[in-house]
């Protein structure tokens, strides 16, 4: 009998949930059937019984649990929001590229992320500061839409401390507490000094943010095409580039991204509704 | 879980399709409640209801009222059929001068106390889910009442009949009959019922998901059909759904 | 693989039926019961292939009528290859999951036309990449008998993108009816063997195929569209950011998705949840198309929200972009997109103006 493996889904524990915002939760997953795991930067697919599945970036990998930020927005997430520590869900991947760590060795890291997309680039953060020595300079810059929109605050003063790290953040909207930085996030980009010749940046968030942020680094920081890295979202459903749906001209998202060098998105990345 | 069961302005027919179900009909009753079902039993129990079906166009004051407090007592308010989702064959009044239409139909107009049009549930209140159709088709019906049971939002494809008459694998009316069929603009969900008899979609499932109806309409104009004939071709219980309404008064 | 023309009757194409009856499942053309189309469905005898009938196709008409030559339907291998609705997965409530049996039968594709013996060779390329284990279960037990279109119809373009009128690749026997022969020919080792066990069969003489390829080459020059597939990928894609020309080439398209669920290449697919009451759930495989609004959608956006973009997506990545993932282009020339678009478009037209510009 034949058998499709890459659709069958693995049976996970929800071992842990965490509060983030009002409607986002980071899911911390066990895998009971067999160890799945995921590199910084790919995405698994989960699957709430009966409810179709959703692909969802590794945010992170802690005491061999895979966590997931899930913002509850669509069907799906929206019935994972009903799950609860201890329950099964299904679980198929990981799937997709990496942020990449190899090239970044001995280089300047900057990460610039808006809303969710630093989820995705969470376990960059945490490579880093594991393996300090390995890496240049960390620069990370993160902006939501209001103080309460912002992932992992609790973590925030973590990130602050690894050393040589800057860290800035910007809220779209202040609140009566917020001292912080208010405008978007590429209003950070000028705080921080960038070598073009020694740094990889890393880039997601949503589409309009991107595209400003990159064209700023370029234009500004002079950083070249091929050292941007950005993280895109699409419609995933198989996870290999299969059933068509994430196609941005000749990639598949799922397969050949999220993460793409931008030199090599670049092309139809610009294109409108590609 | 309690189901109830509510009628408007229609002809019952989406209440049998529940009827027709038989055999999952007591499956159903297994998992569920049915709480409220006047058509089936006796038995009528208050609300709060989990989920609440209502067939029917708003057509008189009263079911306005009622849908209201229908809306009040209800979790998961799901419209059911042509009428609840987009107004019904009724919807036709729509166009003509009511009081002139109670003077031809009835003996008595003056008794007659109705609304000025016929109109869709979502025209009046928040409806959870729709299920198109004159009448519904059942399993639809079942595979909504499974999905709220499993505990998901409830799902229905979306896209045009074409799709659904393809991977059934009809021949094309159209292309081979030069028939007028509606389906490259209407929403699948019967299973391509009409083609698979050879005969064209007339549109009982409304608008998909992004319906070109002037482009096809324009294209029944070069196959040499009448204004006319165009405008009554989308004039039917569908009518009174935007994307309809466009066609029926640009081509009367 | 060497091609000897041999030369019978159509007693020897019977001959060659029969030889399939009963060991596999006959695929080939036939018109049904009430239907005005042909078909490709299962045939139990070789009279079933219909006889002095003739497709008449035209952008958007399809139409039977008396005739020689007939082509084909709207459907194509495809719907053996890749059904349009496959089970795949059982899940139980507490995430028990289980594969549905897959295990399609053995079968002979007999009387296609080289357009869809060319699709085959590109759904290879398109489904073997992730060893799509439903596609390789069908793909390892198929026999393809090819009938060379000695008349292609209005819509057929199979000479411009390399796939016909007379096959070349991807086959394991090809006929050619011609003035009441039959000529045949081997494309595999395969098919070599089983015509080598039709003893009347001899080899053609140098007349019969001066006189085959007379009738090729004419049917060749029938079945050319206004452009050619050189530098096509680059071509169409300086046009991609011109919106104005998608909307204009756009303008009569109804978004149906016909074209691509006609189409014998495109593999687009989604798998939903069936839930049953009985609470187990099947994942179910369906033929999804580029051209219905929700493909490109997001819980929080829209990549793709209207039809001119849908438009543009096929057409690149049927010309385009399919060259760069598959290393081939992802049209055969079958004109079936043609033929069944309800507003008629030809595409031909399209992509001569697309890689033009305007």
């Amino acid at each position: 009998m034949m058998i499709y493996e890459e659709y069958i889904l693995r049976r996970a524990l929800i071992s842990k949930v965490t509060q983030e915002t009002k409607d986002t939760y980071t899911y911390h997953i066990k895998p009971l059937e067999s160890e799945i795991k995921g590199a910084p930067g790919q995405f698994n697919i989960l699957y709430p019984y009966g409810g179709g599945e959703v692909p969802i970036s590794v945010s992170g990998i802690e005491n061999g649990d895979i966590m997931h930020t899930v913002r509850f927005v669509g069907a799906v997430t929206r019935m994972l929001s009903k799950m609860r520590e201890g329950s099964v869900i299904g679980l198929r991947g990981p799937y997709g590229s990496i942020w990449p760590l190899n090239e970044s060795k001995n280089q300047d890291i900057l990460i610039v992320a808006g809303g969710i997309g630093l989820a995705p680039l969470r376990p960059v953060i945490m490579e880093v500061k594991k393996n300090r020595a390995e890496y240049g300079r960390l620069m990370i810059l993160y902006g939501a839409r209001t103080p309460q929109d912002l992932l992992y605050r609790r973590e925030f003063e973590e990130y602050s401390k690894i050393e040589d790290c800057e860290f800035h953040v910007t809220v779209d909207k202040g609140d009566e507490k917020w001292t912080g930085n208010v405008g978007v996030v590429t209003t950070l980009i000028p705080k921080v000094e960038v070598n073009p010749k020694n740094t990889i940046a890393m880039v997601c968030g949503p589409e309009t943010m991107m595209i400003f942020t990159v064209k700023d680094l370029m234009e500004k920081k002079g950083l070249n095409e091929s050292r941007i890295y950005i993280s895109m979202e699409r419609r995933m459903r198989c996870g290999i580039g299969q059933c068509g749906h994430c196609q941005v001209g000749p990639f598949f998202v799922c397969r050949d991204g999220p993460v793409f060098q931008y030199s090599k998105i670049k092309r139809y990345f610009e294109v409108k509704y590609i | 879980m309690k189901i109830a069961i509510f009628k408007f302005a229609s002809c019952s027919g989406c209440q049998l399709e529940l009827l027709n179900l038989e055999e999952e009909l007591l499956e159903i009753a297994g998992k569920v409640e049915i709480a409220y079902f006047v058509e089936a039993s006796r038995k009528l129990m208050k609300g709060p209801y989990d989920i609440s079906l209502v067939e029917g166009s708003v057509s008189t004051p009263e079911q306005l009222e009622e849908l209201h407090k229908i809306r009040e007592e209800s979790k998961y308010l799901i419209a059911i059929g042509s009428c609840a989702t987009a107004g019904g064959i009724q919807a036709l009044r729509n166009w003509a001068q009511l009081e002139e239409y109670k003077k031809i139909v009835y003996l008595n107009p003056e008794w007659i106390k109705t609304l000025e049009k016929s109109t869709p549930l979502s025209e009046h209140v928040k409806v959870d889910f729709e299920i198109r159709g004159c009448p519904i088709n059942r399993k639809q019906l079942l595979w909504v009442l499974s999905q709220i049971i499993v505990g998901r939002e409830p799902f229905l494809p979306t896209h045009s009949l074409c799709i659904q008459c393809k991977i059934k694998g009809y021949t094309c009316v159209l292309v081979t009959r030069g028939e007028p069929c509606l389906g490259p603009v209407v929403m699948a969900g019967c299973g391509a019922l009409c083609p698979s008899f050879q005969r064209p979609c007339y549109a009982c499932y409304g608008p998909s998901d992004l319906p070109q109806t002037i482009k096809l309409a324009q294209q029944f104009t070069e196959k040499g059909l009448s204004k006319k004939d165009i405008s009554l071709l989308f004039k039917k219980c569908e009518s009174w759904t935007p994307k309809f309404k466009e066609v029926v008064e640009k081509y009367e | 693989m060497k091609s000897i023309i041999m030369m019978g009757t159509e007693n020897e194409l019977r001959t060659l039926f029969d030889k399939f009856k009963g060991k596999a499942t006959i695929i080939g053309p036939k018109i049904p019961n009430g239907e005005i189309a042909i078909r490709y469905c299962e045939l139990n005898d070789y009279s079933e292939i219909p006889r002095e009938v003739e497709d008449d196709q035209e952008p958007g008409k399809y139409k039977l009528m008396q005739g020689k030559f007939f082509r084909h339907g709207f459907d194509s291998p495809k719907k053996y290859m890749f059904p349009s609705t496959l089970k795949i997965i059982r899940v139980e409530k507490e995430l028990e999951v289980k594969p549905y049996n897959y295990d399609p039968k053995e079968t002979v594709f007999f009387a296609i036309k080289p357009c869809d013996a060319a699709a085959i060779k590109i759904m290879d390329k398109t489904f073997t990449w992730n060893k799509d284990a439903y596609y390789n279960a069908q793909r390892g037990k198929i026999t393809i008998i090819v009938e060379n279109c000695i008349k292609p119809g209005k819509t057929c373009f199979c000479a411009t993108m390399g796939t016909g009128p007379r096959a070349t690749e991807n086959f394991d026997i090809a006929y050619t009816k011609i003035n009441g022969k039959v000529l045949f020919e081997a494309g595999s080792i395969k098919g070599e063997k089983i015509l080598m066990e039709i003893e009347v069969l001899k080899p053609a003489s140098n007349e019969v195929i001066i006189e085959f390829i007379k009738v090729m080459d004419e049917a060749y020059e029938k079945a050319k569209a206004p452009f050619t597939t050189i530098n096509l990928p680059e071509k169409l894609e300086i046009n991609i950011a011109n919106e104005n020309l998608w909307k204009e080439l756009s303008e009569k398209c109804l978004g149906c998705g016909n074209c691509t669920m006609v189409c014998p290449t495109c593999f687009c697919f989604d798998i939903y949840d069936e839930s049953h009451l009985d609470e187990h759930v099947d994942r179910v495989r369906y033929w999804d198309s580029c051209f219905t609004y929700r493909y490109a959608e997001v819980a929080r956006g829209h990549f793709r929200p209207e039809i001119w973009a849908m438009y543009r997506q096929w057409i690149l990545h049927k010309f385009s972009y399919w060259k760069k993932q598959f290393n081939i282009l992802g049209c055969v020339g079958c004109g079936r997109c043609i033929t069944w678009c309800p507003a008629g478009i030809d595409l031909r037209e399209n992509v001569k103006k697309a890689s033009i510009g305007v």
